[in-house]
């Protein structure tokens, strides 16, 4: 048996893409298996280029060190991670006391703390390591758990005890088809919910029969529709809602203070703040945005898709606004703020641009009103 | 006696955290309270130089929430101030060499023989700030009139108010009325504007805060600095006193006397 003929035998890789498969030879001693495996991976050091495996290691039944060792092996000359094993289901029917067709011990054998060897982190940043006789010390490198990484920059709402209007109960009848996320967002318990307390919401709903110039371009269709790629189109359009957003509760959010910068606000419902909203921070509702002081930071009204969504802001210097999908920006040559001493001030998205008037109450048609431009 | 545990903080580096920290601990120590500055900027520890007590530094704060000396042990005397002290941080260390719950227990312990303890914040909002902001009681927010370092401030504020600490009160420093006569620079209406928090104070800019701190020496010790009367009428402000706000006809006056001493060279003041 020469060597190459060994180096075959022993490992076969199988599939492509992201669905690569090692796939051991059961048959061979395991010293073997070892060795055939560190020649196949120094001869093919040039194939791999980080990415995740599985190995299939037959009908052999190896013990957790044989794995782990396997795992090193591999994860050591090639810069791969793996991230499963599998072994043939008959296997798995004889009893863990039935010795495997060639189990024995190594020399070199590393003694691993038991661990799962089935969750792997990402393939560590290392030079390529030389496939020579492992060290005991490498083996502590084998299985980390994954870390996990708090989200330092999300203040946490509830901290800030807002008031929530109490949910009005839903009525199935009046909200449509959940399939359209658009026409969702105008079922009636956000409007009822915000009515309380949103002067904006009050005017969405009275508008809500008579469709009036400024949400006359913005039937919920359009939205799926819209042939420019828009920033939220291919989120509303294919993935599935965010767990924060899929609350059943269509409330308003009262925020009874500043909000600062780092912040983020998500709400499902109608978002009121009573202070300023400062740069950096975010509001993010579903519904409408009123802010009764300076709006400075980003923010995102009818952010499931509802173009008819508001922000009314008594002042307004936010260099980025987002109605559903539309996005209006500032274009950047602008000095001072254009909207700071004007009054109460309103956006709206109109033709797939976000337009800007003067806040006249809830019974102004805003047909015109002025492009954003921050 | 029950102290009060400040923590100055910023957010931004190189507003001047360090320096408010020694000149507010020097001027509360002149008015005759027992202080205690904490330097917990572990690692980068720059509070002794500003107070010209790096050479007399034996123990630090790591040393006493180790417990290999006593507090006492750790805490320096003032060249000039006999009832202010300095606990240096270690500058062989980390950030994480202290825990929040640490330094809260020896904050509460300082706090009963202590009429101030002032903790000089270092800069960032990881490790080093959440220990500090544990142990504190109040918050004093040192900014300057940039944009980048109101942003920052802006920030600590919501994680200050984030943990418990409401109502931080802002000091602004390094105001170079030039600037602000000009348009050039945010003067305090548009700070307050922005950041909506109570002005304890107002620091012009003023090279005699360099050379103080170069020598070691706080500014407040001199009586020609006009930053450094800015820092005695905060400390009165800390204290509880009503000193008259730098309205705007004070607040020319020392502004003129800046602008002399700027005029001189004639350039705006542009350290970081």
């Amino acid at each position: 048996m020469t060597q190459n003929s060994t180096k075959n035998s022993v490992v076969q890789v199988s599939g492509r893409g992201t669905n690569v498969e090692f796939i051991i030879d059961d048959v061979s001693p395991f010293d073997q298996i070892i060795k055939g495996l560190r020649d196949y991976l120094v001869e093919n050091r040039g194939m791999w280029s980080g990415g995740a495996i599985a190995v299939n290691v037959g009908n052999r039944l190896t013990s957790r060190d044989q794995l782990n060792e396997i795992k090193k092996i591999i994860e050591y000359g090639s810069g791969l991670t793996v991230i499963r094993f599998s072994c043939s289901p008959e296997t798995m029917a004889t009893p863990p006391s039935d010795p495997g067709p060639v189990r024995p011990l190594q020399h070199n054998e590393v003694i691993i703390p038991a661990r799962k060897p089935t969750v792997a982190p990402p393939p560590p940043v290392r030079p390529a390591a030389a496939p020579a006789a492992p060290s005991v010390v490498e083996a502590s490198r084998i299985v980390q758990p994954p870390k996990t990484y708090p989200q330092h920059n999300e203040v946490i709402i509830p901290e800030r005890k807002p008031t929530v209007v109490p949910p009005l109960p839903v009525d199935p009848v009046a909200t449509p088809a959940a399939s359209n996320e658009a026409t969702r967002q105008t079922g009636m318990p956000i409007k009822e919910a915000a009515q309380v307390v949103s002067p904006t919401q009050t005017h969405r709903q009275d508008n809500a029969a008579t469709p009036e110039p400024i949400r006359v371009q913005h039937e919920p269709s359009d939205v799926v529709e819209a042939e420019q790629p828009l920033l939220m189109d291919e989120e509303l359009g294919n993935s599935p809602r965010p767990s924060y957003l899929q609350s059943q509760r269509d409330t308003a959010l009262l925020v009874k203070s500043t909000c600062r910068s780092g912040e983020i606000i998500r709400h499902q419902g109608d978002v009121v703040v009573l202070g300023d909203v400062n740069p950096g921070a975010e509001v993010v509702a579903s519904g409408d945005i009123a802010v009764f002081g300076c709006l400075r930071g980003f923010a995102h009204a009818g952010s499931e898709g509802d173009t008819k969504a508001t922000i009314v802001a008594l002042s307004l210097g936010s260099p980025r606004l987002q109605i559903g999908p539309h996005v209006g920006i500032s274009s950047g040559n602008k000095v001072e703020p254009k909207y700071t001493d004007s009054g109460p001030v309103i956006a709206y998205a109109r033709r797939r641009s976000i337009h800007v008037a003067l806040f006249k109450g809830r019974f102004f048609k805003y047909g015109k009103g002025e492009l954003y431009d921050g | 006696m029950t102290g009060r545990t400040i923590v100055i903080t910023s957010g931004k580096g190189g507003v001047g955290k360090t320096t408010a920290t020694a000149n507010l601990g020097t001027a509360l120590a002149m008015r005759g309270h027992k202080v205690v500055v904490i330097d917990t900027d572990i690692g980068l520890r720059n509070l002794d130089v500003i107070m010209g007590l790096e050479n007399r530094i034996v123990y630090d704060l790591v040393n006493v929430i180790e417990g290999k000396c006593k507090m006492h042990q750790a805490m320096i005397r003032d060249k000039h101030q006999l009832e202010l002290f300095l606990i240096p941080a270690a500058q062989t260390r980390d950030k994480d060499s202290i825990g929040p719950e640490q330094l809260r227990e020896l904050c509460e312990k300082l706090e009963s023989e202590f009429d101030y303890v002032l903790m000089d914040c270092p800069a960032g909002i990881e490790g080093g700030f959440k220990n500090a902001v544990a142990a504190a009681k109040e918050a004093i927010l040192v900014t300057t009139p940039e944009v980048s370092a109101i942003r920052d401030a802006d920030r600590v504020i919501g994680l200050l108010e984030a943990s418990e600490l409401h109502r931080p009160k802002l000091i602004i420093n390094r105001i170079d009325t030039n600037m602000v006569k000009h348009g050039d620079m945010m003067n305090k209406d548009d700070i307050v504007e922005l950041l909506s928090v109570e002005v304890l104070g107002l620091v012009p800019a003023d090279e005699h805060t360099i050379t103080a701190a170069n020598r070691g020496i706080p500014v407040v010790y001199d009586k020609k600095a006009p930053s450094g009367s800015a820092f005695l009428r905060i400390a009165a402000r800390v204290d509880g006193d009503e000193v008259p706000f730098m309205d705007l006809e004070p607040r020319l006056s020392i502004m003129d006397r800046v602008k002399g001493l700027v005029g001189l060279n004639g350039r705006a003041y542009s350290h970081a």
